[in-house]
């Protein structure tokens, strides 16, 4: 954060910036000291967090670094400075005098000394706003954090590479952020340079007993760090971060060992073996930490089944026991909400026992959270479990709530599904499985006598599947028997005309007569039967376009052009369609 | 206020009589044992790292525990250059101290096998008993004899682990007191020089911090 502000432009408002990150880094050493451990790591992270942020966005030349200063003393290149001073010299007067660009605080600074310099900079804050902008360039501290500086000095070096793009360490995605993203990537996937393998030689022993003489003049010095780049990335995060989820997790596949090889070479009974295994299980259980805990089932899925099954039965019960407590479950379904968690809580999930996925899938469905829904529909089915039984067994009601996620996942049997859900007698479930009525095959029957039940908001939704989705011909006969019938009359109006355009498309030709004999259904002589039917029946005619029924289109405008009673701007309109006027 | 020699003689002597008892297999009163470890806490830096090199020319009739003592002391001060938090100090120093009596259960035997991490375990059962161990002193004393391998990890139960920072600084430290204790002509430096060179199973990324933290503190071209 210091050095964010420092190698930012330098104005007057520098110093003062220099002075509030002071005190932000008093705050962060006496949090580091142990007055208070557990926010540092927060705080650390948000110091990683806008160093790389600036890194990023300034690829500025950093090799203007070479100057720092100790707590009573002032290096640079050429000149030591003993810092005698005394607390009440103005601390710019200095840096001005010896050119300073670049500052440092020595390993070993307490906080009392720190915080004198805290307000040296106050006072050099108060100087500058009348003197104008200070030389100082960049504020950079090696100790008292020094993964900070090593991550600095990463930093710096990729800089300088300035078009190369900064090779992803695998260890630090795959295993020191684990916790983070709540995976257990075991280790694998880890790469560690070669200067951590190979011995060293004589020569290169030399070269960094070369270098550690001349410590001082090169700690800042990138080039002269002793560690590669990714080594230094590697070592700075791990020593910053204690991952306690390792060592249980370790422990776990010791003590499973040997557990193992007391059961497998022995034939002994080692309860004190057992004991620790399970003691170490309940405290991965205990951290809920969820990684650990998939990583803990995967370890009791490779035990020998026979001769450990009572060991294994028991963590098994314990560990479901544990899962299903509602704070796990709270933090679970939580987790189910931040993207790269949702992984690893759905495989949780799935240990526990199916009659509680509906706490899950409930959670899911107030939330809106379809994404971690599919992608848990998706995974019980690829389990090859009894799938369809499984969703009728949670209940129809919240199948109803379940069809779109249903709808979105690759399940073969979903069709066969959607056809049993569209015939339920809960109207919600008919409802919710209609928006995929295409998709399903009913035979025409069924389908009329369904519709024929169906509450009018349903039959409207209906009208609307057909007439905003695809074409399907196996839905014509049906179509056809419902233009012929009288159901589509009682609909709604906006729903009548969806009907006329549904049965103009589907049925084309075929639909002109049925519909045709609504508009020439008189009741008496020549006054129309339908006024409103007609008109909206005409109206939609006037403006369909199709080509294979044009002329059938048009010979009934011609003839209803004639018509007595007809609305003047229909008239009109029937006229200049029936081509009886240009 | 003692000195640092005193402090070292104190921890020594204890350190001493937790390893009778783990001969003996017998219970220990532990609040000498942190006592005197808090006293090693309260030396700076600069005084643990010239105890333990200073110290180690001393021949003692106890190799073990001198071992053991110049180790904690080693890690201690290192961990706390390092900035590693306190707490976490102590339990890795102590772990140091303590490693030696680890070594009759990996003696022998094939590094991988299971019955391996069964008499480790149990040796630490048996330390456990004396003193309460933290999950990560008992991580530290099964993982610590353990070569550095490929990316620092290691297979166990089928299962590939990555070995934790604390096990591995106690592999370089354990083997740069061994050197130290068994050979006291050697400068720290040659003994460094031995341990980044000799292929003893070290983190030698670690070796280097190693090398550059001691370079602060002693005169290498002396």
């Amino acid at each position: 954060m210091i050095l964010l502000n420092f190698m930012d432009k330098i104005d007057v408002e520098t110093p003062r910036r220099l002075y509030f990150d002071l005190e932000k880094l008093f705050k962060a050493y006496c949090l580091y000291d142990g007055h208070i451990d557990h926010p540092l790591e927060l705080l650390e992270k948000q110091i990683h967090g806008d160093l790389e942020a600036y890194f990023k966005s300034n690829p500025s030349d950093p090799s203007a670094l070479g100057f720092h200063i100790g707590l009573d003393q002032i290096f640079t290149d050429s000149i030591s400075i003993v810092m005698n001073y005394g607390i009440d010299f103005p601390l710019s007067q200095i840096f001005r005098n010896h050119q300073v660009s670049f500052l440092s605080l020595e390993r070993e600074i307490l906080p009392s000394q720190l915080r004198r310099w805290c307000l040296k900079v106050r006072d050099l804050s108060r100087v500058e706003k009348s003197t104008g902008p200070s030389l100082l360039s960049t504020f950079f501290w090696s100790n008292p954090l020094p993964h900070i500086r090593t991550h600095l000095a990463t930093k710096i070096q990729e800089c300088q590479k300035k078009n190369q793009k900064p090779a992803k360490n695998d260890l630090i995605s795959a295993w020191h952020k684990r916790n983070d993203r709540w995976m257990n990537a075991g280790a694998e996937h880890l790469t560690r340079g070669l200067e951590a393998t190979k011995p060293m030689s004589a020569e290169e022993f030399s070269r960094l007993k070369h270098l550690v003489e001349t410590y001082r003049d090169n700690l800042f010095n990138p080039n002269a760090s002793l560690l590669s780049e990714s080594e230094n990335t590697i070592l700075s995060t791990e020593l910053g971060k204690m991952d306690s989820s390792q060592i249980q997790e370790s422990l776990t596949a010791w003590n499973l060992s040997a557990v193992d090889y007391v059961t497998r070479d022995l034939e002994s009974n080692d309860q004190s073996l057992k004991d620790e295994l399970l003691a170490n299980a309940l405290k991965i259980l205990q951290d809920f930490r969820p990684g650990s805990i998939l990583l803990l089932f995967r370890y009791l899925q490779a035990m020998d089944l026979e001769k450990l099954f009572p060991i294994k039965s028991r963590i098994l019960h314990d560990l479901k026991n544990a899962l299903l407590s509602p704070e796990s479950m709270d933090s679970v379904i939580d987790a189910t909400s931040i993207a790269e968690r949702l992984q690893t809580a759905i495989e949780i999930l799935e240990l526990i026992d199916p009659d509680r996925y509906t706490i899950f899938i409930d959670h899911c469905i107030v939330k809106n959270q379809r994404p971690a829904l599919i992608l848990f529909l998706e995974r019980l089915i690829a389990k090859n479990l009894d799938f369809e039984s499984l969703l009728w067994s949670w209940g129809e009601e919240r199948l109803a709530k379940l069809i779109p996620a249903v709808q979105r996942t690759q399940w073969s049997r979903k069709e066969a599904f959607f056809e049993k859900a569209i015939l339920s007698t809960y109207p919600p479930l008919v409802r919710a499985s209609s928006r995929n009525l295409l998709s399903i095959r009913l035979p025409e029957t069924l389908a009329f006598d369904l519709f024929k039940k169906l509450p009018v908001g349903t039959q409207e939704l209906w009208i609307r599947v057909f007439k905003e989705s695809p074409m399907s011909d196996a839905w014509r006969p049906f179509l056809l028997r419902l233009a012929k019938s009288m159901l589509w009359i009682g609909l709604p109006n906006e729903s009548r005309q969806k009907s006329i355009e549904v049965f103009l498309r589907y049925l084309r030709g075929t639909s002109l007569p049925l519909l045709d004999s609504w508009i020439s259904a008189r009741s008496f002589r020549l006054w129309p039967k339908y006024v409103e039917l007609r008109q909206l029946i005409l109206s939609i005619l006037l403006d369909h376009e199709s080509d294979d029924i044009r002329k059938e289109i048009q010979e009934i405008c011609r003839r209803e052009s004639r018509v007595f009673f007809q609305d003047p701007e229909l008239k009109d309109r029937l006229k200049r369609r029936g081509g009886l006027v240009k | 206020m003692r000195s640092s020699s005193e402090v070292y003689a104190r921890f020594f002597e204890v350190l001493c009589r937790v390893y009778d008892a783990f001969e003996q297999d017998q219970a220990i009163g532990l609040q000498d044992f942190g006592f005197e470890f808090q006293a090693f806490e309260e030396l700076s830096e600069i005084d643990r790292v010239s105890l333990f090199t200073l110290r180690s020319v001393d021949r003692t009739t106890r190799a073990l525990p001198q071992i053991g003592t110049n180790t904690a002391l080693m890690l201690s001060a290192w961990l706390k250059g390092l900035r590693i938090p306190a707490e976490i100090c102590r339990e890795i120093a102590l772990a140091g101290a303590l490693h030696p009596l680890t070594l009759t259960a990996v003696r022998g035997g094939d590094s991988k096998s299971a019955e391996r991490s069964y008499r480790s375990i149990k040796s630490i059962q048996v330390l456990s008993k004396m003193l309460p161990l933290s999950d990560l002193q008992k991580l530290i004393l099964l993982e610590w004899p353990i070569p550095f391998g490929d990316n620092g990890t290691y297979r166990i139960y089928d299962h590939l682990m990555y070995q934790h920072f604390g096990s591995r600084m106690l592999r370089i430290a354990a083997s740069f007191q061994q050197f130290l204790v068994t050979d006291p002509g050697l400068s720290a430096e040659s003994v460094v020089a031995k341990v980044s060179s000799s292929g003893l199973g070290c983190d030698q990324s670690l070796v280097r911090i190693l090398i550059q933290w001691l370079a602060v503190h002693l005169k290498w071209s002396a």
